[in-house]
């Protein structure tokens, strides 16, 4: 049966065999491929942190990504600084070290970049200096071809609503949402309603990533319900890849991965021909 | 035999001293590193002659020469485009021409005095940057333009080039800033805002013609201290091929004396010899005027 969704494997599913080096950053593609028959990879920074601006290291991670087939849907920038700093030195400070990685993600030949709304302001202020930043960065990125994402990491970049705000506020066409299925912690202790976050932002995401953790004897994640945010991204309309991202303990990774792999196979049919 | 404690002792003295008597034949003077500034050929790439594609083999090929200084103005829209620049790259390694810099021009004014302006136009510097790395440039040539008092202008320019150098750092290239009219043409000005910039990766690009009421051997004895790189600009000839308004031994000396140990770069701008004699006879008088100064 075929499926209607693409689906990419997201870097951080195999962060314990990249820290163990068990597996090279750039033979995720490759993995992508052969382990788990996906066309589709999520790079992020934190695995090959010092390759930004290393071309002949980028142009074979390119090369080796095209030789399996597979296309870089996005490179997730973490740790560059903080865009939405009330600082103003202190911002422009993290734009410019974002900026290598805009180069490297389209030198990789991906269609977006994905970045986090860091930052020590607060309210409105905070605000204005995220969608300042973000403006910037998604005009670099569209000079080189590319789009610019901002994910919801943490505080207030998981709130909908702000997302909401914030994507209306930066007003960039090439600027949307990197959506993380499970990524709704406002920060001292409190959590944003899923669902309802999902709602809200589903709209704007322009790349999906699915986090899972553990899987019942049916093979469906039990923790992150992988099941009700495929149904919320076809009835939205979502026609991006899906990132399988599994952070779980219990298993080996690959054994994760290929269950969520899996099980998207085999529910995204369904909630597409349960939506028509 | 065991060596005494003095055979040993006079050895280990013998050996620098041995070390500094060779030095002279192994670092004999040599006349510098001759590139060709790609505005030597504006009338010839604006008027389409000359594709900026074959402008490192016209350096290699008409000229001998060996090093390329490419100005962004005529690759503008090309900066974010690795497959022209891997042209470029590929076309130049293929006549074993090295690119050296890139001059940018029109990309906003890093002394602006609003922060955001500033910040904008750093921005828009940054993908030079990135461009000059991928061609295996030392660095991209920036300019000085802003608005409000010197010492304004000056803190801020440095604020921007500080910027720029902790990025370009990251790629290994250096950001340097040509006399280029405005403030940017006086000398003591620019070292002033080398100081400020504080950044081994800041430096300076004499040109040896762009000084107004300023007195230009000063000017480029000022900036010599930071220079990268270095523009013999030439506007006309006399019949013995001095230039007419620069005195070329004088500069040569001054690059000699302050050691200067990079190219220099041709960059004939006159109106009254076609392009390929103007850099002709530039080059020939750039190794005049340096042979004399090194006593070749």
């Amino acid at each position: 049966m075929e499926t209607s969704v693409q689906i990419s494997l997201a870097a951080w599913s195999l962060h314990r065999r990249f820290w163990a080096r068990e597996l090279d950053p750039l033979d995720l593609a490759r993995k992508a491929h052969d382990a788990f028959g996906l066309a589709g990879v999520e790079h992020a920074s934190r695995f090959f942190p010092d390759r930004a601006t290393d071309f002949g290291y980028l142009a074979e991670m390119r090369k080796r990504a095209d030789d399996a087939g597979v296309k870089s849907v996005l490179l997730k920038v973490e740790e560059r600084g903080p865009l939405a700093a009330g600082d103003a030195s202190e911002r422009f400070t993290a734009i410019d070290r974002h900026f290598p990685w805009i180069v490297a993600a389209a030198f990789l030949g991906c269609d977006w970049v994905s970045v986090g709304a860091e930052g020590t302001g607060v309210g409105a202020p905070y605000l204005d200096a995220m969608a300042d930043s973000l403006q910037r960065l998604a005009t670099i990125a569209d000079s080189y071809g590319i789009g610019m994402l901002v994910g919801n990491r943490f505080g207030l970049s998981c709130d909908g609503s702000w997302m909401k705000a914030l994507i209306a506020k930066t007003a960039h066409p090439r600027v949307g949402v990197h959506l993380n299925a499970d990524n709704f912690e406002l920060g001292g202790g409190k959590v944003y309603p899923r669902d309802r976050g999902l709602e809200e932002m589903m709209p704007l995401a322009k790349a999906l990533t699915a986090r899972s953790y553990a899987f019942d004897a049916r093979g469906d994640e039990a923790t992150a319900g992988v099941a009700s945010v495929a149904k919320l991204a076809v009835a939205a309309g979502f026609s991006g890849w899906v990132g399988v991202e599994y952070d779980g303990a219990s298993l080996p990774e690959e054994e994760g991965v290929a269950k969520t792999v899996a099980m998207l196979r085999r529910i995204w049919p369904d909630v597409t021909s349960t939506s028509r | 035999m065991e060596p005494t404690r003095r055979a040993v002792v006079a050895g280990a003295a013998a050996l620098p001293l041995a070390r500094f008597l060779r030095a002279p034949r192994t670092s004999a003077p040599e006349l510098p590193r001759i590139s060709l500034a790609e505005w030597s050929f504006h009338r010839a790439i604006r008027g389409g002659t000359l594709d900026h594609l074959d402008f490192a083999k016209t350096a290699k090929e008409q000229y001998g020469l060996e090093g390329v200084e490419y100005v962004n103005q005529f690759f503008a829209d090309k900066a974010t485009n690795f497959g022209y620049l891997g042209e470029m790259k590929k076309r130049a390694e293929g006549v074993g021409v090295k690119s050296l810099l890139i001059m940018c021009d029109e990309e906003g004014s890093l002394a602006a005095p609003d922060i955001k302006e500033r910040m904008t136009s750093v921005e828009k510097h940054c993908k030079w940057i990135a461009a000059g790395a991928f061609l295996g440039c030392h660095s991209i040539r920036v300019n000085a333009y802003g608005s409000g008092e010197p010492d304004e202008q000056a803190a801020n320019m440095a604020d921007s080039l500080h910027r720029l150098a902790l990025v370009a750092d990251g790629y290994g290239l250096n950001v340097i800033v040509e006399n280029h009219g405005g403030l940017s043409s006086n000398g003591a000005w620019l070292a002033g805002v080398m100081k400020k910039a504080d950044h081994p990766r800041v430096g300076t690009l004499p040109d040896l013609g762009n000084f107004t009421d300023y007195d230009r051997y000063q000017g480029v004895t000022e900036m010599i201290p930071w220079a990268k790189a270095f523009s013999a600009k030439s506007y006309d000839f006399d019949e013995q091929g001095n230039e007419t308004k620069i005195d070329y031994f004088r500069m040569a000396k001054i690059a000699v004396d302050a050691k200067y140990p990079g190219w220099v770069g041709v960059e004939y701008e006159g109106e009254k010899l076609s392009e390929p004699d103007g850099v002709k006879k530039t080059i020939e008088l750039v190794k005049r005027a340096f042979g004399k100064a090194l006593g070749l």
